[in-house]
């Protein structure tokens, strides 16, 4: 077994809830928590909304310090970082946001958008720069005209390829990507989901996959952590979990998910269905 | 609701017919007509579907019916009826006597539907007050049944809490219990449940399809989501670019889609309740109003597309109630 190249061990957040200062509340987001993933993995992590899951990938990326544990990427812990290998780690974790409208400077043209991380690295010339901006929309199915375009002159699923450009402009290890497709259309979602497969075989990327959505998580992983307040309930081989899921919770999730391919609701399968009152935080907890 | 509303008679009377509506912007580059020719019914005590992406014209179809639609849309030609009455070219005093009491919305977004400054029960019983005349407090005691009636817990408690205090299932269930208010035979839902979580979501498809079942309401659910569809309706309609290209019982079309673009949609959309074998998107992208290509519209992205589509398709009949749009389902002689 090959090194973890991201280890996150026994990692909290609690942020402060307000109230007084002799009785201060705080909402613990996420909660002693641990994970780690290998080179050329694709980690899903699923969970609904208030589960943590994007603080954690906001924590990953450090952009948030825990207050407790440790981020390990490559072996090393990325809040002893600092100069030159803060910059090294920062260049080699890239991620990919949800709404690729707000994640770009609207007076940019995709080509400067493209080009940006290049020159904050000083890699290559004003011309070789151009030559690998090019090279990136090719790759992502973007002719190398869109290099003249800006963000509001593209649909949602091409703004999310420049997104995905961006990325892996500067040949990251790992990519980590928040909720990369739900703003998009059904049809245009698949587009880029194949999109995302087809790079992580073509540059050997290790992702971590962000999603409410079930049947994306399924889709894009290969390894699944199924989140829920804070901690991970259950995890492990993506078919393993989906096809047979362990924890009360992920049953309960699975299960409510509505399936083109099920029959309708009130069929037999509602019984099992997450308890009708409850809101998502107070779902079914683990019996064990 | 302690009284059912009395069924119309014969059950298969259409609460809502549209027929034959375009709907048409004016834009700085032309005019663009966003849908196109659109006829849909709804029968009582159907939930019918309108599925489709966006810029499929599904959710200006639904605000057509309730009168709603922007300032600068006008509907080009067509009807809608709303048991029997025409509602195009209504005054608007004729208008907000039937919104709320003939047909009610409920939208995507709850807590912008709902009045920040106000308590739930005023919300819910105003309906009441204002097209009933019910005083005040009678009507906020109303509200308490109503809410009871959609499953809020602790209702009478719940009733005096400003919308900001209630989850996002909470509020769509506040919403769907205003839209309940005096009983309409008509809801128009869209997309109410893309902002929840799929275990919120499955409890509200429940109280809809509940509500159904209960009050004989017809319910036009309009969305983009295939299971949402499948779970909830008995008959779909498959929105494209402005117009219908598909429609019939919804078990039908999962099981066998007659049109290229259903059937790829259902094949581009990812499962998690079974191996998704490789996702097949469509290539390229929904084409704007103003780029339609002649013919079907569906033409530039279609895997099985040959020279007949360059002439728009009629819907074809497939089998009762079952139609496309495809040039593939015309019928041999």
């Amino acid at each position: 077994m090959s090194e973890p190249l991201l280890r996150v061990s026994e990692v909290s957040m609690a942020f402060d809830g307000g109230g007084p200062f002799w009785r201060r509340n705080s909402f613990v987001a996420v909660d002693g928590l641990s994970l780690q993933i290998r080179p050329g993995e694709t980690l899903g992590i699923v969970g609904e909304s208030g589960s943590g899951k994007s603080t954690l990938l906001r924590i990953i990326l450090r952009l948030l310090r825990p207050t407790a544990g440790q981020v390990l990427f490559e072996g090393r812990d990325v809040w002893s970082l600092s100069g030159r290998g803060l910059r090294d780690m920062r260049r080699r974790m890239q991620a990919v946001f949800q709404d690729p409208a707000s994640s770009f400077n609207p007076r940019q043209s995709v080509g400067s958008i493209l080009a940006a991380p290049l020159e904050v690295y000083g890699i290559g010339t004003r011309a070789g720069r151009r030559e690998k901006v090019a090279e990136s929309l090719e790759l992502v199915g973007l002719n190398a005209s869109f290099a003249q375009r800006y963000p509001h002159q593209l649909s949602g699923g091409q703004r999310q390829r420049v997104a995905i450009a961006r990325a892996i402009m500067l040949r990251p290890a790992l990519v980590l990507a928040d909720e990369p497709t739900s703003a998009l259309d059904v049809s245009v979602q698949a587009q880029v989901l194949n999109l995302f497969k087809a790079m992580k075989k073509e540059l050997g990327l290790t992702y971590i996959f962000v999603s409410h959505n079930l049947g994306v998580i399924r889709y894009i992983s290969d390894h699944v952590a199924v989140m829920h307040r804070g901690r991970i309930v259950e995890t492990g081989a993506s078919e393993a979990v989906f096809s047979n899921p362990r924890h009360d919770y992920t049953r309960a999730l699975l299960d409510a998910v509505p399936d083109p391919t099920a029959g309708p609701l009130g069929t037999g399968r509602q019984g099992q269905r997450a308890d009708f009152e409850k809101p998502a935080t107070e779902a079914p907890q683990c019996s064990k | 609701m302690d009284q059912g509303r009395p069924r119309l008679p014969g059950g298969s009377q259409p609460v809502l017919e549209i027929s034959g509506l375009s709907i048409e912007f004016d834009t700085p580059r032309g005019v663009a007509r966003v849908v196109d020719d659109v006829s849909l019914s709804v029968r009582s005590g159907e939930i019918v579907g309108v599925i489709g992406e966006s810029g499929s014209g599904k959710t200006l179809t639904a605000l057509s019916v309730l009168g709603l639609l922007p300032k600068r849309a006008r509907v080009r030609s067509g009807s809608i009826r709303l048991a029997g009455e025409s509602l195009i070219g209504l005054p608007e005093a004729r208008w907000r006597a039937i919104r709320g009491d003939r047909v009610a919305f409920i939208p995507q977004d709850a807590l912008r539907a709902l009045n920040p400054v106000l308590r739930v029960d005023t919300q819910v019983g105003e309906p009441l007050h204002l097209h009933r005349g019910t005083p005040w407090q009678a009507a906020r005691r109303r509200a308490v049944d109503l809410l009871t009636a959609v499953h809020l817990r602790e209702p009478a408690a719940q009733a005096k809490k400003y919308p900001h205090q209630f989850s996002g299932g909470m509020q769509q269930r506040a919403m769907i219990a205003m839209g309940l208010a005096l009983e309409p035979q008509l809801l128009i839902a869209d997309e109410p449940t893309t902002a929840l979580d799929v275990t919120v979501q499955a409890q509200v498809l429940k109280l809809l399809r509940e509500i159904r079942d209960t009050y004989g309401t017809s319910i036009l659910f309009i969305t983009h989501d295939l299971g949402v569809v499948a779970e909830l309706c008995d008959r779909i309609y498959v929105m494209y670019a402005g117009a219908i290209v598909e429609e019939g019982p919804v078990r039908r079309i999962f099981a066998r889609p007659r049109h290229p673009y259903s059937e790829a949609l259902l094949r581009a959309t990812p499962t998690a309740r079974s191996v998704q074998a490789e996702l097949v998107s469509i290539p390229g992208q929904i084409p704007l109003p103003s780029e339609l290509p002649p013919g079907c519209r569906f033409v530039d992205r279609c895997s099985v597309a040959f020279d007949a589509c360059r002439r728009d398709p009629p819907p074809f009949a497939i089998e009762a109630g079952h139609t496309a749009r495809c040039w593939h389902c015309e019928p041999r002689p």
